[in-house]
This record gives structure tokens, C-alpha cells and sequence, in this order.
């Protein structure tokens, strides 16, 4: 079990975050909705460890990491938690299987990482870049290696920020395909995106966010009955896309 | 011009030697102490202290005066006989190294935090994570600044001639003193740092291209 209790971030007399509980079990996915701004990125940021929230405090099977001034900053428990960055974290001048696997050069489970780094690139449609220079590579590329990446890892806590944002409708798909198949072996995620249509498909919580704080939560199944009228716009355009 | 540089060739030869001597001498220990204590610095914080005083330093106290200051009251309280090439290379060198620290700890905070988590977060060994991850990256941020900071360096060893190195200038000067043609003693002067900087430009931009674009 992840759990976050009263996340929250400022900056100055700012609140970017305020007062977040949120927690995941086993195969659980949870979809992390709202418009642009509404803390999303911060908040996938902050559950990975990668920027320290203001107060509050977050617990993964039995260990506890609280936050505040003064608190004693625990090491993070990566590669237990990681995140899927919207943008960046690929390292231009390397290739992109080196990208994914570079976790694991000089580590015994190095063949197997490799094998099933190969597999996935295959399964979504990767195999043939696979050595080239990330920098000369789409962002599409790019944002796949980075989710193969984040696949492969051993973490039990997945953290994938915007996904598919730069990946077409197929690709989708699979991306869709392999979460579901990752949630099947008890990993748990939490999804940020805008495409309904996929967390719909792949998620079975959601949260939705408007300016740092959460307007609804519940479970996908529910979601249309949600009645907030922020909510059922951000709803209803999205089921345009 | 040909006529002055082939009477005098043993004594520009020489004059070039010592500069370029001083120059790597300098370059080396900046380059590796610096990078050391900026590396330290950005990295567990331990060797800040001398990175802040050596952007303090370095921005106020003019090269001229650290050498004059090595080269008459520091050996005069020391009690110490220190010759003008050592204690030009030694004044220069703290410069430089100083230089490099405040390089190294910028272009290391200057890293994306997304590229540096990277290491860590996906359990990569510390020499996988410096060799693949950080190397590069830093030496795409740092290098134009590097060699810059070494280029001007090359220039000060000029700097030397005051406190009686025979190097380039010195040999120039006293070359002209006799000759008394100093168009053209000191186009060749000027010359000789067009040569010698040229390569070290060239070096720079094959090394800016080829690391272009480190994150993505």
C-alpha cells in the first residue's frame, strides 16, 4: 500500500498543493486528472520523491517519509517509487536502449532487463531505433524509451506523467495494453493525463485536481456521475478528443 | 620580419617554450584541482567553502597583483626563495583552479534535477551514473567555459614578464630593445597567440558539436 496523507506544497504565501491524501494498493491505477496548472505534475513529482512537498507525509508498506521544516530528510525509496517524466530525463548523447537499460549495466540481471527491454520496444514499435542517439530521435521516441524505462524498472510504484502525450493512437493502445498487463502483476500506478479515453481503459481511481487541491475522487466507474460542474466540463470536452 | 625571427629564432623558441611550459603547468593543476573541489562542491557540499571564496577571489583580486604578492611579501614572510616561473605557475594555477571550481559547481547546478535523478532513481552504480549520466553532461555545460578560462590563462602567463620570466613578452621586449622594430616584433607576438589559441578554438567547437544537445 503507497499512501500520501495532507500533501502540501507553497511557495512563499503561494499553496500549489493543498492538503492531498491519496493512497494506491496492489494493481491499482490511479488517473490524476485536471486541466493545465492544476498541480499534477507537482503532485506526480512529489509522491516520487523528486520534489519534497512543504508538509505532510508519505507511507509505502511499514517506512513513513514525512515532510516539514525541520523534518530530517530521509533517503528516497527509489528504485521502489519512480517517475515518468513529462519531458526530459533522456540523456541526448546516449542511445535510447542505453537510455533504458542503463540502470542495470554491470548488475546481474542485466540479460533479462535487456530481454525484456527489447520485447516491449518491439511491442511498441521501437526495435528499429533502438540505437540511435536520443537527441536525433522524435519526442515520441523519446517518451516511449522513457516508458519502457520506467516499465522495466523493479519498482512496485509507478509514476507516469502526461505518457502518451507525444504518442499516436496505436502506440496508445499498447502503452494502454502494457499498464494493464504491469497491473495484473500487482505494480500500482498513478497516471497523469488528458486523454479520458485511456485512463478510462486503464485506471480504476481517479483524482481530479484544480488549482493544488482535489475537486473529486472516486472510481472510474462512477466518474460520469460526478456532478461538480469544473468536473463534468473538464468531462465533457475531454470526451471530445 | 623573416630576417628579425630567423636571427632570433633560438631566443623566440625559448621565449615560447617557457610560455607554453608555464601555461601547462597551469592548465593541469587548475584544471585537475578545480575540477575536484567544483565536483565536491556541487556534489556532498565539503569543498564549498573554498568554491564561494574563489568566486569572491577571483572576481576582485587582479591576476598582476597575486603574482606580485606570491613573487615579493609572501616569500619575504615565508622566508622562502621561490624563482619568477614557479611563482608565476603558482599564483596562475590558484587562479585557475579557482576559476574551474566556480565553472564545474555552475554547470553542475545548471544539470536538469531530471537528468540528475536519474542515476538514483533507476539504480544505476555510481560509475555507471558518472560515466554515462553526469560526465558528459557537465562536460557539455562546462566546456566552453573551460577553455575560455584556459585561454585567458595563456594570456596571462604575459603576466610573468613583470616579475621576470622569460617568456614570450619578456623575450619580445628585449628583442626590440636591441632591434628597435616593434611593428614587427609584435605582430610576431600577436601571431604567436593566434597560433597557439587557433588550435584550442578548433578543439572547443568539435567538442561543443559533438556534445550538443547532452539532454533531452
Amino acid at each position: 500500500m503507497f499512501e500520501a496523507k495532507n500533501l502540501e506544497r507553497r511557495e512563499g504565501s503561494k499553496i500549489l498543493l493543498s492538503s492531498i491524501s491519496l493512497s494506491v494498493g496492489p494493481g491499482d491505477a490511479t488517473a490524476v486528472l485536471g486541466p493545465s496548472g492544476a498541480g499534477k505534475t507537482l503532485l506526480l513529482r512529489s509522491l516520487g520523491f523528486v520534489d519534497a512537498p512543504t508538509h505532510g507525509s508519505i507511507r509505502l508498506e511499514g517506512s513513513e517519509w514525512s515532510f516539514g521544516r525541520g523534518t530530517p530528510r530521509a533517503p528516497a525509496p527509489w528504485p521502489r517509487v519512480v517517475l515518468m517524466f513529462q519531458s526530459g530525463g533522456i540523456l541526448g548523447h546516449a542511445s535510447l536502449f542505453d537510455n533504458i537499460v542503463f540502470g542495470y549495466r554491470g548488475k546481474a540481471n542485466w540479460p533479462e532487463k535487456t530481454e525484456t527491454a527489447n520485447h516491449l520496444a518491439e511491442q511498441l514499435g521501437l526495435s528499429s531505433s533502438l540505437n540511435q542517439r536520443a537527441a536525433v530521435c522524435s519526442v515520441g521516441q523519446r517518451q516511449r524509451a522513457s516508458f519502457i524505462r520506467t516499465i522495466i524498472s523493479d519498482a512496485e510504484i509507478l509514476l507516469l506523467d502526461e505518457p502518451t502525450a507525444s504518442i499516436d493512437p496505436a502506440q496508445t493502445e499498447n502503452v494502454a495494453d502494457i499498464i494493464i498487463r504491469e497491473k495484473g502483476q500487482g505494480r500500482s500506478f498513478f497516471i497523469s493525463t488528458h486523454m479520458l479515453g485511456f485512463a478510462k481503459k486503464v485506471c480504476n481511481q481517479f483524482i481530479y485536481l484544480q488549482d493544488g487541491r482535489v475537486l473529486e475522487s472516486g472510481t472510474m466507474e462512477k466518474l460520469e456521475s460526478y456532478s461538480n460542474p469544473d468536473f463534468r466540463q473538464f468531462v465533457d470536452l475531454s470526451s471530445l478528443r | 620580419m623573416l630576417d628579425i625571427i630567423l636571427r632570433y629564432s633560438p631566443g623566440l623558441v625559448a621565449g615560447i617554450r617557457t610560455t607554453l611550459e608555464l601555461w601547462l603547468i597551469i592548465a593541469l593543476t587548475g584544471l585537475v584541482i578545480g575540477t575536484f573541489v567544483g565536483w565536491d562542491a556541487a556534489r556532498s557540499g565539503r569543498l564549498g567553502w573554498i568554491e564561494v571564496i574563489g568566486r569572491w577571489f577571483v572576481s576582485v583580486v587582479p591576476a598582476l597583483v597575486l603574482i606580485m604578492w606570491i613573487y615579493y611579501p609572501f616569500q619575504a614572510l615565508l622566508r622562502v626563495e621561490i624563482p619568477p616561473f614557479w611563482s608565476c605557475a603558482l599564483a596562475l594555477g590558484i587562479l585557475n583552479a579557482l576559476s574551474v571550481a566556480v565553472a564545474i559547481r555552475s554547470s553542475w547546478n545548471s544539470i536538469p534535477i531530471e537528468i540528475r535523478l536519474l542515476g538514483p532513481m533507476y539504480g544505476a552504480t555510481r560509475k555507471t551514473t558518472f560515466f554515462l549520466v553526469e560526465a558528459p553532461i557537465l562536460l557539455q555545460l562546462s566546456l566552453p567555459a573551460l577553455l575560455t578560462i584556459q585561454i585567458a590563462m595563456l594570456h596571462a602567463t604575459l603576466l610573468g614578464s613583470f616579475i621576470g620570466v622569460d617568456e614570450i613578452l619578456k623575450v619580445t621586449g628585449r628583442i626590440n630593445a636591441i632591434e628597435y622594430q616593434p611593428i614587427e616584433l609584435y605582430t610576431i607576438l600577436a601571431a604567436t597567440f593566434v597560433l597557439l589559441c587557433i588550435p584550442l578554438t578548433i578543439v572547443a567547437g568539435w567538442l561543443a558539436r559533438k556534445y550538443r544537445i547532452a539532454a533531452v
